[in-house]
């Protein structure tokens, strides 16, 4: 329902270019992992599938839409970023809801929702403080939190291993293959 | 990003700048540079050869001269002041930064009550026994202690521009630097000479720029202080203006203040520059 | 003398230096403070006592002068107007130059650098021919242009260095959690810039409500308090000009006192 295919994607900044040609096809169910030195171009793909940067070239494909064009909310995507990007002003439960609440979902669901991807988390005694009341593990885990809660078709996820906290995905029982990124 | 939105949010100030800033200054250029609608530099031979212009000129200069420097080592002691203190930082950090309200004018009105001849610094001084009546401290006859005044009062009012924008500064240099500079075993002194300074121009740039221009833009201080006794630029297009009933030569006065504002900046972004690659 | 004792010296030193300098900024207040709390006989009179007698007739005899309360009001509404009008249009400058490259972005920078590097003041002399040709001489909302015109530099200054401390990030992620443009910039940079926009608000208010001179050249009927206290500087009483002074001096109070917390933060990124 929600493959990606990546054709000939490439991305310039200026002069740079930092990512060539990239033809990837992410399957149904796939959980890929895109591996390189840092500054090949990870993040940049990333970004380009998120819809948060425009491909200078190529073309993006989700669950048979293309989606170039248009902007991330309406590419049921959701994105774990490199720094997390939780947001201060908000509570963690708030942070969570986030999304929730922009699809104007009710109250009730909202909670329930909240509350199942916390425990999966292992953040539920949490939900009442800022995000400046966190160690760098426990927002990290917010932060992919605040994107399964949304149940998007894709989740991307930069860089999820960065913080030793990340062991708690154990219980995700994700598995998936690698894939090294050439460039 | 839709490549007009950028532009769309920089249309109301740049109408703003153009209409009001851009417009009417390319007038002042005008009106100063014209006689009677001919291109002529009467304005400014007028304006020179004046025999207020001279000592307008340096008042002013020297004015600036003097607070200035004064300013700025007080606005440093209290700028450090503040990095080290530990208790009452928040209390101390308000009271120095109180006069960056007040106006020139409510300055000057603040120091007249001091020194006028019922003030209370001769109320002061009477109480003392060390004068016998008081003295008349703002008359045309003491420049010396008008410009003192004058002096003071600026130095009251605007050290603490310069002073927020300095510990502003100084909160954005990485603590890692001074502890570094304590395991090399420097002195409060010279952390302060070797570090704080050198990573504080960026600060100190605006800072001087910024209370240079407004040193040159003295008038409502030394109007309460000193009346017409002690004549400045500001005050003087001021007087062509309206007193004189003529454009051109305030114009000119204008351009005056600003060929020197834009000198001083200029000189000041040279001598404080920064090359990209050394900023932190 | 043992370490510690030069140190205690060392540290004595240092509170009195403190000390000192609060007193060198609280004194010339307090003692304006006597002058406008007594009799208007004891501002004029000599010598002067060094506490107030707490008498309002200095204050009841300005508030009471010809013209006084107009100028007052006068002063409030081109304060608030420049306020709102300096962050109406300086706000959205700030937020562009600091998101976005785009063609253009230096040459407005070098503008708005250049506008502070220039004595505005002056601009109201051909402002002020202007504006007799458009109707808007002597008018709060004409002053009000100007002093915005004062004020937008630091606005856009001001509001760029808080939209800068703002990663972007945090926005993109509200674009992933199905925000549009405008949805992610009320939701999550409105919240955290809030703060600080109100502090540079502010600030415009203080530099219209202290500004002197354009006042002066742009109003008669209409003077603001600073433009009537300026033009009544040689005639009016000693009891008057305190009591003005006092008026000028306690918003400014308030407004340090208001913005207190922001003033270091807005100033610290500024000068980048
Ligand atoms: N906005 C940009 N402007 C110029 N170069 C960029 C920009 N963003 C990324 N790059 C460059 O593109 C390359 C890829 O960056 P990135 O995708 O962040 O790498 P990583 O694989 O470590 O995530 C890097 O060399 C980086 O310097
Ligand atoms: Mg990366």
């Amino acid at each position: 329902m929600a493959e990606i295919e990546i054709k000939g994607v490439g991305k310039t900044f200026g002069a740079f270019t930092a990512l060539h040609s990239i033809d990837l096809t992410i399957k149904d169910q796939e959980f890929v992992v895109l591996l390189g030195a840092s500054g090949c171009g990870k993040t940049t793909l990333l970004r380009i599938i998120a819809g948060l940067d425009s491909p200078s070239k190529g073309e993006v494909w989700i669950g048979g839409r293309r989606v170039d064009k248009l902007p991330p909310r309406e590419r049921g995507i959701a994105m774990v970023f490199q720094n997390y990007a939780v947001f201060p002003h908000l509570t963690v439960f708030e942070n969570i809801a986030f999304g929730l609440r922009m699809q104007k979902l009710p109250q009730a669901e909202v909670t329930q929702r909240v509350t199942r991807t916390a425990e999966l988390m292992h953040i539920e005694a949490l939900l009442q403080r800022y995000s400046g009341q966190l160690s760098g593990g426990q927002r990290q885990r917010v932060a992919v939190a605040r994107a399964l809660a949304m149940e998007p078709d894709v989740i991307l996820m930069d860089e999820p291993l960065s913080n030793l906290d990340a062991l708690v995905w154990m219980p995700l029982g994700l598995q998936g293959h690698f894939e090294p990124l050439n460039m | 990003m839709p490549r007009l939105l950028p532009y769309l949010l920089l249309a109301p100030a740049t109408a703003f700048l153009c209409l009001f800033f851009l417009y009417p200054f390319s007038l002042v250029a005008i009106d100063s540079l014209t006689d009677r609608g001919a291109w002529s530099l009467r304005n400014f031979e007028r304006m020179a050869d004046h025999w207020k212009f001279g000592s307008t000129f340096r008042n002013t200069i020297l004015l600036a001269a003097v607070v200035v420097p004064l300013q700025l080592t007080l606005a440093l002691m209290m700028a450090s002041m503040v990095s080290r203190l530990k208790r009452a930082r928040g209390a101390v950090l308000y009271i120095f930064a109180i006069p960056l309200g007040i106006s020139d004018l409510a300055a000057g009105l603040v120091w007249l009550a001091i020194f006028e001849q019922s003030g209370f610094l001769n109320s002061a001084l009477t109480g003392l026994g060390l004068i016998d009546h008081p003295q008349l401290f703002l008359g045309y006859q003491s420049k010396g202690v008008i410009f003192t005044a004058i002096v003071l009062t600026e130095l009251w009012r605007a050290t603490a521009i310069m002073m927020v924008i300095l510990v502003a500064g100084m909160g954005l240099i990485p603590k890692e630097y001074g502890e570094a500079a304590d395991v090399f075993g420097a002195s409060r002194w010279q952390k302060f000479r070797r570090i704080t300074l050198p990573l504080l121009k960026p600060s100190l740039q605006t800072a001087l720029i910024l209370r240079v221009i407004m040193a040159f833009e003295v008038f409502a201080v030394v109007l309460a202080l000193g009346g017409t006794n002690l004549p400045v630029l500001m005050s003087e297009t001021y007087h062509w203006q309206f007193t004189m009933q003529e454009r051109g030569v305030a114009a000119a006065y204008a351009m005056v203040i600003l060929g020197i504002s834009v000198g001083f900046t200029v000189l000041i972004l040279r001598l404080l520059h920064v090359p990209k690659e050394a900023r932190p | 003398m043992s370490e510690t004792t030069v140190r205690h010296a060392g540290n004595r030193v240092f509170i009195a230096a403190v000390v000192l300098t609060c007193i060198w900024v609280l004194l010339p207040i307090y003692l304006l403070a006597i002058n406008a709390l007594s009799a208007p006989a004891e501002v004029t009179g000599f010598p002067k006592r060094f506490w107030p007698s707490f008498d309002l007739a200095s204050i009841q005899f300005f508030l009471g002068f010809r013209g006084v309360t107009s100028a007052l009001w006068n002063s409030v509404q081109v304060a608030a107007l420049t306020m709102v009008m300096a962050i109406g249009a300086g706000a959205p400058a700030g937020y562009a130059i600091a998101r976005f490259d785009f063609p253009g972005k230096q040459v407005f920078r070098f503008m708005v650098v250049m506008t502070r590097a220039f004595p505005l003041p002056l601009l109201a002399l051909p402002l002020a021919v202007l504006f007799i040709r458009v109707g808007l001489d002597d008018t709060v909302i004409g002053l009000a242009f100007v002093h915005t015109t004062l004020a937008l530099p630091f606005a856009v200054l001001i509001t760029y260095s808080l939209f800068s401390g703002i990663p972007y990030e945090l926005e993109e992620a509200a674009l992933t959690l199905g925000c549009n443009r405008v949805q992610a910039f009320w939701k999550v940079v409105m919240p955290l810039a809030a703060p600080g926009i109100a502090a540079s608000a502010v600030f415009a208010f203080v530099v219209s409500w202290n500004e002197v001179f354009a006042a002066a050249v742009l109003t008669i009927e209409h003077r603001t308090l600073t433009a009537f206290l300026l033009q009544s500087l040689d005639v009016s009483p000693l009891p008057l000009k305190f009591a003005g002074g006092a008026a000028l001096v306690v918003p400014a109070l308030i407004f340090i006192f208001a913005v207190r917390k922001y003033l270091f933060a807005m100033w610290g990124i500024a000068n980048r």
